[in-house]
């Protein structure tokens, strides 16, 4: 097996077009599903059994379905009932719902494991609502959810690589089209699996720093911040 | 909105995709099981080179889409001269990319076992595969369960990839029928209230299996 040089002269270009719409999308696609999780975690922990109970039914048919699946309902079915989306967008609304309820439940894990004695004390000193959650929730629980939330963005930059089967422009789809002309599959194919694992690894090493950087109070030695209380 | 009309005609391709459905998840599950077990041995070996094998292997599984990965073995495998049917490519592709998975819970699971079982069956003169297939896996097994059963459910969200070469698994099947009649939303609909069932009657017997396998062998 000879490997053509000129082979990677076309194929670099394309491929970079398509990352860089993998990139994109997939920032795109982690911010709502931030956003929308962040809300679904509230419902999931609601004083009324009725708006728990609707979280949890998302919650388990989002996590029973293939996201393959949900891709070609929002493709097909959306339009058939009217809702006329293009296949980005389609494809973008589709992992989004998908991802919200993953991360509704990292969410509600890492404010659950925060002991109520917390809460109670910030209540006990008179601690305004908004001070309770930006002052003694978030900074305990973001350490914890911190981990989850980026192996979930891992996985959903992996997971965009489906799109390719509603020719959205991204990575994967560059690719096939890039084999198409050159017919050098095995090659071409690798070239794409290195892109995608480099930007694992990156995500990977940047999701340790910010590890670190959240945890840093924890560390022996470590000296507290100018203006708060040892 | 949702006629039966459209569904009726389509069921029984639909229910010979779910049997294939089924088939696929059947047999990449024992083989992420058979790879899992066998990289697991690899990342705690304690010579360098198949402890770097092993974490590089499952650093690419992880790090690269399972659609790249079965594109990669479906074009790879003739390159070498072997030719297999699409969906052998498929098992092996969700087999390799599961049990890479497969691996890093079994670690964590061993991980979490005392070190005097393994002193106790060296003491014993177990031969070192005794050891692993007696004494450390069927514990760490165990251990892993709930994760291993997790992974399962997502093994059978990985299999409608198969579709993009060509098995007529239960996504292919109802993408042929919408490619023949237009009428998506019952189909569609249908398969992915399918797999629902599917995912949910797994957890289900892997609940109940877990409370039979319980480590302190019964539950409270």
């Amino acid at each position: 097996m000879s490997i053509d040089l000129s082979l990677f002269a076309y194929a670099i270009p394309v491929l970079a077009a398509g990352a860089l719409f993998t990139l994109q999308i997939g920032l795109a696609i982690s911010a709502v599903a931030l956003v929308l999780g962040a809300m679904l975690s509230l419902a999931l922990a609601a004083k009324s059994r009725f708006i728990t109970g609707l979280a949890h039914g998302y919650i388990v048919t989002m996590r029973g379905i293939p996201p393959l699946v949900l891709i070609l309902i929002s493709f097909y079915v959306l339009p058939a009932m009217g809702l006329l989306l293009d296949p980005p967008m389609a494809g973008a609304t589709a992992l989004s719902l998908y991802f919200t309820a993953y991360v509704a439940i990292a969410i509600r894990g890492a404010v659950a494991s925060i002991h109520e004695g917390q809460t109670e004390a910030a209540l006990s000193l008179g601690m305004l609502p908004r001070d309770r959650l930006t002052r003694i929730l978030v900074p305990q629980a973001w350490p914890i959810v911190l981990p989850a939330l980026c192996g979930l963005m891992i996985g959903l930059f992996k997971e965009t690589a489906l799109l390719s089967v509603i020719s959205v422009p991204e990575l994967t789809f560059m690719t096939k089209q890039a084999v198409a002309r050159t017919y050098a599959p095995f090659e071409i194919y690798f070239l794409a699996a290195l892109i995608y694992w480099g930007w694992s690894a990156s995500l990977d090493a940047l999701a340790r720093r910010l590890e670190r950087h959240a945890t840093r109070y924890r560390r022996p030695g470590a000296k507290p911040q100018q203006g708060t209380l040892p | 909105m949702f006629d039966p009309a459209n569904l009726l005609p389509a069921l029984p391709e639909l229910a010979r995709g779910f049997g294939i459905t089924v088939t696929l998840s059947l047999s990449a599950m024992v083989l992420s099981w058979v790879f899992g077990a066998v990289v697991v041995v690899g990342l705690l070996s304690s010579a360098a080179l198949p402890r770097r094998a092993a974490a590089l292997f499952v650093s690419f599984m992880r790090g690269t889409p399972a659609l790249v990965q079965l594109f990669l073995v479906f074009f790879a495998l003739p390159l070498i001269g072997i030719h297999v049917p699409p969906f052998v490519a498929a098992a092996i592709t969700l087999g390799l990319n599961s049990g890479a998975y497969v691996a890093e819970i079994l670690r964590g699971a061993l991980g979490s076992l005392h070190p005097g079982q393994a002193e106790a069956a060296e003491a014993l003169g177990f031969p070192k595969w005794r050891t692993w297939t007696r004494v450390l896996l069927p514990q760490a097994v165990r251990i892993g369960l709930p994760s291993l059963t997790n992974e399962l459910t997502l093994l059978v969200k990985t299999t409608p990839l198969a579709s993009v070469v060509a098995v007529t698994e239960l996504t292919f099947a109802g993408q042929i029928v919408v490619a023949r009649t237009f009428e998506p939303i019952e189909v569609l609909l249908t398969v992915a209230l399918s797999y629902l069932l599917l995912n949910l009657t797994l957890t289900l017997l892997a609940g109940r299996l877990e409370k039979r396998l319980h480590p302190a062998g019964r539950v409270r």
